[in-house]
């Protein structure tokens, strides 16, 4: 094991035994206590908005594959679909699911599904409507940008992991959307979702999906680990720089 | 919960045996990990299919119902049928059937789509570039300092502006781009390791655990 | 005698159903049984009887003369049921009075023919029908009761066909008697337009010595009020040697049956006159005074009864003078007609109409006066004014009695009777006969039914009923009903049915109506599935104009192309590869020459046959950017005669790289120094397979022959990444790179260096791996990125390629850029300031 090895694994426990702490210490939400999200509170209000068009509410997750490096944005972009369907889903509606990969196509399916069994109240549901677009980046925003065009959508939610199609998904979107929130992790890609989204999901504020929306007793946790974990990397990058600077 | 017993268990060990192979210099954990890495990689092919299903079932719901949009969905059938046949029939991917049908037809449109960027950024700059306050002047007057900066024609204007540019890159946006990065490790390493450790389960259905809804 | 509404028979009155149908007989007055009679069925041919209609001709004798005739008719002592249609006859005596001349010489005539007989009688009945409908018409348009005029009401009946005029409307005035609704009828004196016309006709039945004057003023039949063709309190005006004037109110004789045919032909046979007229005249002649009131309703019947026997020694008396109510009847329609004014019915009443309720009325049922044998000619001449009413200044209680009884519905008051003192006696014994007649009622016996329905008016007399009425009837539904109950659906049922239920009389569509019509009718939206929106069908272009748009477009090319040569060489000048070559030289690009220079470091270290591992990390959509890149750092690898591999951990990385490996293969054949291993699944993980590097499978196999890169020749002293020398990684994408970056250390752990080749976008993102590449561990040495790198690489090598002819594009979009930014700013600028 080499020094690199040594300090991530340091890192790696350090922070399971603060998401630990963080389980017990935030087991339940408090809205004083985390910062505002500006894309979250809209979610609440768009996903009213659709209802009340009449029209559908689209969300994509992206093209990132759920074994590979961009699996947690993915993991990410799940965990903003789960709230939604089910809140679309009080009225009897569900969200229409667009994603570029296979394995993410097949993790969206069964969380709608499941959303949409968990909410058998015996009244009319709609059939969710998940699709697989294509695997190739170009092809996936091209297939998003027709659904968007000949769709009656009125709200369009981009979150997961995507490179710069991106912006052809967005233009299309604010062209014949009514309300666009965007979410993404790659910084080349987040000039793209500020410039075409209502309120976008900057880097780590994709991760917080869970806490947000679900309120999550862990994911509430792991943003309290994170927190703690960012102060230390803080502190020890100007203990260093004094230690450099100055010895 | 009989799928719980058998799924949670599989996917804990399996990806903590693969993050130990990386921490554990040992040949044969590097064998075991890089066999189930090899596994999951089928398995991803597999999920291939049931999208390739997915795909097929939609559109040809799309041409039977005779939706507006039909024809499309009915040449996207026919080319998911006539690259698959080409394949099997030409003798594979690698060959010289399936590489001519990438560099004739995928290519160029893959090309002439992105191609749109260009004209989607004039409009996006057009849109976002509104001083409103200081932060949108600064980013105004960045962008445009590395846009010139970025080519000879800025030499010309400022010899300076190259320089600046690379000041630009080297600095704030460095700093800016190291502190997502870093965000948005930790929160990497957060959603995994809630994964590894089994408390986030995407691959099992919990019904009744996530009851409420707190949208806010 | 009533009329069935159902078939149209004549009924005894008093019956409760129908003889012929048996349907429930309604109370409706006898006035309105003739008047539904009359125009319900065609007149039937009268045999026997030759009356030739002169419309035009004028009584010129007085009505005692025409009544010589009517002295003939007796009424009959018994009633047959099937003398009803004797009512008819007396029209046609009515007429005949009218036309006095033709039927005086008609009369003696035994060569008459039954057809003459039967076509005049049908043309004066068409002709008084005629005129009813007009007058009715009349005063149905007109609120206010009005006068008509003399002229109107002395027109002659005009000859009219009996099919044309049974839709005809009757003139109020007519069927006032009996009528619910009028609220003209006690001021009109719709006698007053008939009278003249009504009693010249009815001459023949007046008794001579009636018409002169002096004789005291007799009060109107019974069966006159009855027939409604007398109003009360009218004065009876007085004869002027015409025949005795009658009302308006004297309504129709009902229709006469096809068995009075043939009594009427029996009649005609008889030399002079017809027995029923006989026994009319003989009526008429012995009726001293009128009928009291309570007989006034059946005097019709009683007169038919009368008339249907042949008075055995009728005769005419030419010279008896008029009866007392007939005087009166004249004396009152004189002072009417001078005293009222004229109605606007009757300024919009034709005198077509006004005609042909004369006629009508001439075939109204007018029991012969005491003085009825005496044929009295009504004056059918327009302009003749009716004489003065005798005893005007004593109006007739009958009078007054049948205006009460206009007054009153028909269906909640029976018909008054007139004053006993007013009927005359020939008519009072009729009526007494009546009692017995209606004791032994010939008709079938038929069930008595305890409460008859209301009276069922037909639509030509409900449409005479005034908007006033019609507004006071309550509608169907309870007032109470809700609101929301009452509304339909429809647009044009809202608004009736609101305006039912809520009592708001019918009002002219107004804009506002119209409005709250569509309002209301906007069909409600519930959905509670989102509607999918209709798309709508793009417009179909023809040839023409897809040919017109694609010269425009060419057109508009040319023009560029035109203008950019024009400017080309000044473009290249500025932007071009001498600027570019010239920039190099500056201080500016010294960032991008260290940063060349640090990149081909490595690359100029390598050695002949040492291997190189070459990712391609890009797609066919970044691949204009990206392959200059790639075959410029290729072909400098190449020319060292290094042995490159490629790999992808993307799908469309494999073809990607073979493509450009057979860019190169002219020169370096693919197999020899070059060798493709494809795609490498699972990305971040796909590196790590490459410690297995030996047998990888190869992505196209150089002799056909080796599947794996230990089996193809020249390769063979592979045995794993640790005989790699160097890492370049072209990547469209900073996470990509970062595969690599973050994998390779895991994968080898020699020092073989790593080169990243990326994208000016994923450069900012991939930098911090270069400057913190010592601390990180990393073995990123060397990173490029961008056109403006490519071209600096192709100058290095001294092989200009494609990113030196990208170089001038790219800086004229980037200077476009800027000023689209500026126009940005502007554009910002001037929406705040605007709304400010």
């Amino acid at each position: 094991m080499n020094e690199t090895q040594r300090v991530l694994l340091a890192l790696l426990l350090v922070f399971i035994g603060a998401l630990v702490v963080g389980r017990r210490r935030t087991s339940r939400w408090l809205s004083t206590e985390w910062r505002t999200i500006s894309a979250f509170d809209r979610l609440h209000s768009v996903v009213q908005r659709a209802v009340e068009q009449g029209r559908a509410l689209h969300i994509t997750l992206g093209r990132g594959s759920l074994w590979s490096g961009t699996a947690m944005d993915s993991l990410a972009g799940v965990e903003v679909l789960g709230p939604v369907a089910k809140h679309l889903g009080l009225t009897g509606r569900m969200p229409l699911v667009t994603t570029g990969d296979a394995t993410l196509h097949l993790l969206a399916e069964d969380q709608v599904h499941r959303v949409r069994r968990s909410l058998a109240t015996g009244l009319w549901q709609a059939k969710p409507d998940v699709r697989w677009l294509t695997a190739t980046p170009a092809a996936y925003a091209a297939g998003v940008m027709g659904m968007l065009a000949r769709q009656p959508v009125e709200v369009n939610v981009m979150a997961g992991f995507f490179g710069a199609e991106y912006l052809l998904m967005g233009e299309a979107g604010i062209q014949h959307v009514g309300v666009q929130l965007g979410g993404a992790s790659e910084p080349a890609v987040l000039p793209f979702v500020v410039t075409t989204s209502r309120a976008a999901l900057l880097g780590e504020e994709l991760y917080a999906a869970g806490a947000y929306l679900a309120h999550k007793p862990w994911h509430l946790g792991s943003l309290w680990a994170q927190d703690m974990l960012r102060w230390l990397i803080v502190l020890l990058v100007l203990v260093v720089v004094m230690m450099n600077t100055l010895l | 919960m009989l799928a719980h017993l058998i799924s949670v268990p599989i996917a804990i060990g399996v990806g903590l045996l693969v993050l130990a192979s990386y921490f554990i210099a040992d040949t044969r954990l590097d064998a075991l990990a890089n066999r189930l890495v090899y596994i999951a990689s089928i398995v991803a092919a597999f999920a291939l299919f049931l999208g390739l299903a997915n795909l097929a079932r939609f559109h040809l719901g799309r041409v039977r119902a005779r939706c507006p949009e039909r024809p499309y969905s009915f040449i996207l059938l026919v080319a998911l049928a006539s690259t698959m046949a080409l394949g099997f029939v030409g003798g594979g991917p690698n060959s010289r059937w399936v590489q001519c049908l990438f560099d004739n037809v995928l290519f160029p449109l893959q090309a002439a789509l992105y191609s749109l960027l260009a004209f989607f950024i004039v409009t996006a700059t057009y849109r976002a570039f509104r001083v409103r306050n200081v932060e949108s002047a600064l980013f105004v007057i960045f962008a445009i300092v590395v846009l010139l900066g970025q080519t000879s024609a800025g030499a010309l204007l400022w010899e300076e502006l190259p320089a600046i540019k690379d000041w630009i890159f080297d600095v704030p946006v460095l700093a800016g781009t190291r502190g997502i990065l870093l965000g948005v490790a930790l929160g990497t390493l957060a959603t995994g390791i809630r994964v590894l450790l089994g408390v986030d389960r995407p691959y099992v259905d919990e019904a009744g655990r996530d009851k409420h809804v707190h949208l806010s | 005698m009533s009329i069935c509404p159902n078939c149209g028979a004549s009924n005894q009155a008093g019956s409760t159903t129908c003889v012929q149908c048996g349907k429930l007989l309604e109370v409706i007055p006898d006035w309105l049984e003739l008047l539904l009679a009359r125009y319900g069925e065609p007149m039937p041919a009268f045999e026997g009887i030759s009356v030739e209609c002169v419309p035009s001709a004028a009584p010129t004798e007085p009505l005692g003369a025409q009544r010589a005739l009517s002295d003939v008719v007796q009424p009959p002592t018994d009633v047959p049921p099937e003398d009803v249609e004797l009512l008819s006859e007396v029209e046609k005596l009515r007429r005949s009075a009218k036309d006095q001349p033709a039927f005086v010489e008609a009369q003696p005539s035994e060569e008459t023919s039954t057809s003459t007989v039967t076509s005049a009688a049908h043309k004066e009945i068409d002709d008084w029908l005629a005129e009813l409908r007009a007058l009715q018409e009349k005063t149905a348009l007109n609120s206010a009761p009005t006068m008509p005029s003399e002229e109107s009401a002395l027109e002659p009946a005009q000859p009219a066909s009996s099919e044309s005029h049974p839709e005809q409307e009757i003139s109020p005035s007519l069927e006032l008697p009996g009528e619910p609704a009028p609220t003209k009828q006690p001021d009109t004196v719709p006698g007053e337009t008939l009278a003249p016309s009504i009693e010249e006709r009815l001459g023949v039945l007046v008794p001579p010595t009636d018409t002169a004057e002096g004789v005291p003023e007799e009060p109107a039949p019974e069966w006159l009020r009855e027939l409604g063709l007398v109003q009360p309190e009218q004065p009876v005006a007085p004869s002027t040697g015409d025949s005795g004037r009658l009302s308006e109110t004297l309504g129709p004789l009902p229709v006469a049956e096809a068995s009075t045919t043939g009594e009427l032909g029996e009649s005609s046979s008889e030399e002079e006159i017809p027995d029923w007229l006989k026994r009319l005249i003989a009526i008429s002649s012995q009726m001293p005074e009128s009928p009291p009131p309570g007989e006034v309703a059946e005097p019709t019947q009683a007169l038919v009864r009368g008339e249907s026997e042949t008075p055995p020694a009728a005769e005419p008396a030419p010279e008896e003078p008029l009866p007392d109510w007939l005087r009166e009847l004249e004396a009152m329609q004189t002072t009417r007609l001078s005293t009222a004014t004229p109605s606007e019915e009757e300024e919009t009443i034709p005198p077509r109409s006004k005609e042909e309720d004369l006629t009508g009325v001439q075939e109204a049922v007018v029991p012969p006066s005491p003085g009825a044998e005496e044929v009295t000619t009504i004056p059918a001449a327009q302009g003749e004014e009716p004489s003065p009413t005798v005893g005007e200044e004593h109006p007739a209680e009958w009078l007054a009695e049948l205006e009460e009884l206009i007054e009153r519905p028909p269906a909640s008051q029976p018909t008054p009777p007139p004053a006993e003192e007013e009927v005359p006696d020939w008519l009072r014994e009729l009526a007494a006969e009546k009692p017995e007649a209606m004791a032994e009622p010939q008709a079938p016996a038929v069930p008595e039914i305890p409460q008859p329905e209301p009276a069922e008016l037909p639509q030509w007399v409900s449409q005479l009923r005034p908007t006033e009425a019609a507004a006071e009837v309550p509608p169907a539904e309870p007032a109470a009903a809700p609101l929301e109950e009452a509304v339909p659906t429809g647009g044009e049922d809202v608004i009736e049915t609101l305006r039912a239920s809520l009592g708001i009389p019918q009002v002219p569509d107004v804009e506002g109506a119209e409005m709250f019509r569509e309002i209301v009718s906007e069909p409600l939206e519930t959905a509670l599935t989102p509607v999918p929106e209709e798309v709508e069908p793009t417009p179909r272009r023809n040839a023409v104009t897809v040919i017109i748009w694609a010269l425009i477009f060419a057109a508009i090319l040319l023009g560029i192309a035109i203008l950019s040569l024009a400017l080309l060489a000044r473009v290249q000048e500025l932007l071009g590869e001498t600027a570019f070559q010239r920039f190099l030289n500056t201080p500016a690009a010294a960032g991008l020459v260290a940063s060349l220079e640090q990149f081909r470091k490595p690359v100029t270290a390598i050695h002949q046959g040492d291997v190189v591992l070459f990712s391609i990390e890009y797609t066919p959509a970044t691949a204009a950017e990206m392959q200059p890149l790639a075959s410029v750092i290729l072909r400098d690898l190449l020319e060292r005669r290094a042995r490159v591999l490629t790999v992808s951990l993307q799908p469309e990385g494999a073809p990607l790289a073979q493509r450009l490996l057979d860019e190169a293969n002219d020169t370096y054949p693919y197999g020899q120094y070059t060798l493709n291993l494809g795609y490498l699944p699972g990305e971040a993980i796909g590196v790590r397979s490459l410690a297995y590097l030996r047998n990888r499978q190869v992505y196209a196999s150089p002799d056909g022959v080796c599947q794996f890169l230990g089996e193809c020749p020249g390769w063979r002293d592979i045995r794993g990444i640790e005989d790699v020398a160097l890492f370049i990684t072209v990547a469209d994408s900073a996470e990509s790179t970062r595969w690599w970056i973050e994998q390779l250390p895991v994968l080898s752990s020699g020092e073989p260096p790593m080169l990243a080749a990326v994208s000016a976008v994923a450069l900012p993102t991939v930098r911090p791996y270069l400057t913190s590449a010592a601390a990180a561990r990393s073995r990123l040495t060397g990173l490029i990125g961008g056109t403006i790198a490519t071209a600096a690489y192709e100058i290095y090598t001294g092989k200009p390629g494609r990113a030196l002819n990208m170089v001038a594009a790219q800086s004229a979009a980037h200077l476009g850029l800027v000023a689209v930014a500026l126009a940005g700013i502007f554009a910002g600028i001037r929406t705040r300031t605007d709304h400010h």
